[in-house]
């Protein structure tokens, strides 16, 4: 793991310890759909994922909560696995 | 001030965390932070206190007291206007917490959703209160931090875009945790919709927490994650070996679940470890356990907080720093010698109101105890909140669901005057209860009076007087608060046939003792405390295999049951099975440090094996702990005199003695 490094120029700022050696090739590394290890980075992944979210035109969900929410869920839930068992 | 240890110490919460979930992840690699701390650090187990609810507990693990001082006694708390009830505040506390104490010795404490916290306290650095992470309203709509979320108010925005909405989870974080959430039938099932909750909760609080790491100054930092308890409340029932009154479709579904919760908090927890730096010293804390294995109760009494029933009596403690001990087990830690700790290692006294004492055993090297009379009478800026402030109730609302969603509070009733009282009389039973577990027994008895006289129909208020009246020798009275639950109570009672026989003991009927015990038994045969009694009766009629066997079942039950392995001890002592005796004898200290009848048995055990100077170590702990115990205390003039040959020591310990017994002529 290398050491931390900032990057001021970063739309957020903050330190990322991964493999990463800037901070445009985390942002580029960030899946859309997030993840826990984004999550678990804390601020700095999740202002990266909010951005990059932003970025590729992510809308807010509908605003029927939770219900469509979870039947996003499962429709993704079925689709990776279908997925999964294709590939 | 003493010699400061540490230069910065991060103080991180995990409400519910287990070393009995955690052992076996980390011995399978899955825990790899956890384990760094573990290695380079001292563990142990924290003893809980009575009654086990977290609010009250976190507070004395922020202050080193018991609830009877710092006055956090409930989920709830009847709102200042008196129009209904409302989330207990930090408005409540009566006292110091350690970021007070620190911050007015002018060290820089940060404190992110300690429970409760809310509204944050103006302390020199940042408190983000436990309201910052509850998503109010859809995500379509506005979804702002209530006011007092913050302190300093200006840095809330900093916070607010940091908050993660349960609805903005996708699959990819809740596919780990339910590999099969496709199956999942959202229309009857609302689990999913649970974990989203939590998830995004512990995520928007983990995301405050690396943000104050990263950008401000610190010297001290708190963090609470609530997330391990709110899994564990919804999912630790699929948790292995499966339950057998679990439905097998449901069992696989969320198996992983609580197994994902503690792997999730060890990423977090590995960030937060790198963002501390090495120079940190990290105390990580949980304020019980919860029961992972065939303790799992299948349901708890429909009564407020009636779910703490889940939580088992031991939480954990583990620590790592400069001049931290490596790799070693401490024995004896209580939630209440965390903030007389966190002082000791930044080289500050403890107050001598505090119920708890710094765990020096940790440290590579001896250092001194110091104290001074209280903090609370120590001047300057402490950074404590007005008590007269009021909070936003709308923003409190939606707080309180979600105490009621987990079981924890009953809905609040249309009258809210009867939602009032509810809660007032719900504190005054944890109150009884907190003195009890101070052995206090005298204090608690006007409270469950009082409470029994006007709810004569709550058994639990009942039940609680009449092991009142029993501690206290009022047998009389504790059989006619029994005989009155029996009116009421039509159905099949086993604690009642318990205390029945508990009863029968203590006035030395004992094969009636034994004969509620069966009773209790077969309703019940795992019901807490039973096979104790039954061993301990069978030591009263001299059949220490009958007791030997009753104590073997209760270990059986419970294995870290610090009472059943106490009288383990005895009854092995009576056998002269000494070695064995000390064995248990030491796992009971071990396990609940503050038990001074266990350290006596220890030291009468290690007098029998000729050990004279451990026997006397255990008698001094005992008789701090109890200091008018005249027995230990005579025991320990003895081996002062006649084994050790220090007469000066025993001439100390009998002046004492004579003290006290000039005190007990006097109070007659």
């Amino acid at each position: 793991m290398n050491e931390p490094v900032s990057n001021d120029h970063a739309p957020e700022s903050g330190t990322v310890s991964q493999e990463y050696t800037s901070y445009e090739e985390f942002y580029e590394a960030i899946p859309i759909d997030g993840s826990l290890g984004i999550l678990a980075l804390g601020a700095v992944g999740v202002l990266a994922w909010k951005r990059k979210r932003f970025d590729s035109g992510w809308q807010v969900p509908e605003p029927v909560y939770p219900e469509a929410f979870m039947k996003r869920v499962k429709a993704a839930a079925q689709k990776r696995k279908k997925e999964d068992s294709d590939g | 001030m003493g010699e400061r240890l540490a230069r910065k110490v991060l103080l991180i919460g995990w409400d519910a965390a287990d070393w009995k979930v955690i052992n076996p992840l980390m011995d399978s690699g899955q825990m790899p932070a956890l384990q760094s701390i573990v290695d380079h650090g001292v563990i142990g187990n924290l003893a809980t206190l009575d009654p086990p609810m977290s609010p009250m507990l976190w507070t004395s693990i922020a202050t080193g007291m018991h609830a009877d001082k710092h006055g956090i006694m409930n989920f709830t708390e009847p709102s200042p206007q008196k129009e209904g009830i409302r989330p207990v505040m930090s408005t409540s506390r009566k006292v110091k917490a350690v970021w007070n104490i620190l911050n007015q010795n002018g060290l820089k404490p940060n404190v992110v959703s300690w429970w409760p916290s809310h509204p944050a306290e103006p302390i020199d650095g940042i408190m983000v209160s436990n309201f910052y992470q509850r998503a109010n309203a859809p995500v379509t709509l506005p979804w702002p931090m209530p006011p007092g979320t913050v302190h300093p108010p200006e840095k809330a925005p900093e916070f607010d875009r940091l908050r993660i909405h349960p609805a903005e989870l996708t699959a990819a974080h809740l596919l780990p945790f339910v590999p099969d959430a496709g199956k999942v039938d959202q229309e009857k099932d609302q689990h999913l919709a649970s974990l989203s909750r939590i998830i995004a909760d512990c995520s928007t609080v983990h995301a405050a927490a690396t943000w104050i790491l990263e950008n401000e100054p610190w010297d001290f930092m708190a963090v609470y994650y609530d997330a391990i308890d709110h899994f564990c409340h919804g999912f630790m029932n699929y948790h292995p070996p499966k339950l057998k009154w679990i439905p097998k479709k449901q069992y696989e579904l969320y198996k992983h679940v609580v197994s994902g919760a503690y792997r999730f908090h060890d990423m977090m927890l590995g960030r937060l470890l790198q963002l501390a730096g090495e120079e940190t010293t990290v105390v990580l804390v949980s304020d019980h356990g919860f029961h992972s294995d065939h303790l799992r109760p299948r349901g708890f009494p429909k009564e407020p907080a009636g779910p703490a029933w889940q939580h088992r009596s031991y939480g954990i403690f583990a620590m790592k720093g400069p001049h931290v001990k490596q790799d070693e087990r401490i024995y004896g830690a209580r939630l209440l010698d965390v903030t007389p700790t966190v002082l000791c290692l930044f080289g500050l006294p403890s107050g001598e109101d505090m119920d708890g004492h710094p765990l020096i055993q940790s440290f590579d090297r001896d250092i001194p105890v110091e104290t001074i009379p209280s903090w609370e009478a120590v001047p300057g800026g402490s950074g404590m909140l007005d008590k007269n402030l009021r909070s936003d109730p709308y923003a409190e609302r939606e707080a309180m669901e979600q105490l009621v969603a987990l079981g924890y509070v009953d809905p609040p009733g249309a009258d809210a005057q009867k939602s009032i009282d509810r809660t007032v009389n719900e504190s005054s039973f944890f109150l009884a209860r907190v003195h009890i577990d101070k052995n206090r027994h005298d204090l608690a008895l006007p409270l469950l009076e009082k409470l029994h006289e006007d709810h004569p129909d709550q058994v639990r208020y009942a039940f609680h007087l009449a092991k009142c009246y029993q501690s206290l020798g009022r047998s009389g009275d504790c059989k006619r608060v029994t005989e009155a639950i029996l009116v009421h109570e039509k159905r099949e009672y086993p604690q009642l046939d318990l205390l029945r026989g508990t009863l029968a003991l203590s006035e030395g009927l004992y094969h009636g003792a034994l004969e509620y015990f069966a009773k209790a038994e077969k309703a019940d045969p795992r019901l807490p405390s039973l096979h104790r009694q039954i061993g301990r009766t069978y030591m009263k009629l001299g059949k220490f295999d009958a007791a030997e066997k009753a104590f073997k079942r209760a270990l059986n039950i419970d294995p870290d049951s610090a009472h059943a392995h106490h009288e383990m001890a005895r009854v092995y002592m009576k056998q002269r099975k000494l070695r064995k005796a000390a064995t248990h004898a030491l796992d009971a200290v071990g396990l609940l440090y503050h038990f001074p009848q266990a350290h006596y048995t220890l030291a009468v055990i290690l007098a029998k094996l000729g050990d004279w100077e451990r026997a006397a170590q255990a008698l001094e702990v005992c008789l701090t702990m109890v200091p008018g115990d005249r027995l230990a205390r005579r025991l320990l003039v003895r081996l002062y005199r006649v084994r050790l040959n220090r007469p000066e020591k025993a001439q100390e310990q009998e002046s004492l003695l004579d003290s006290l017994g000039k005190r007990m002529k006097n109070k007659n």
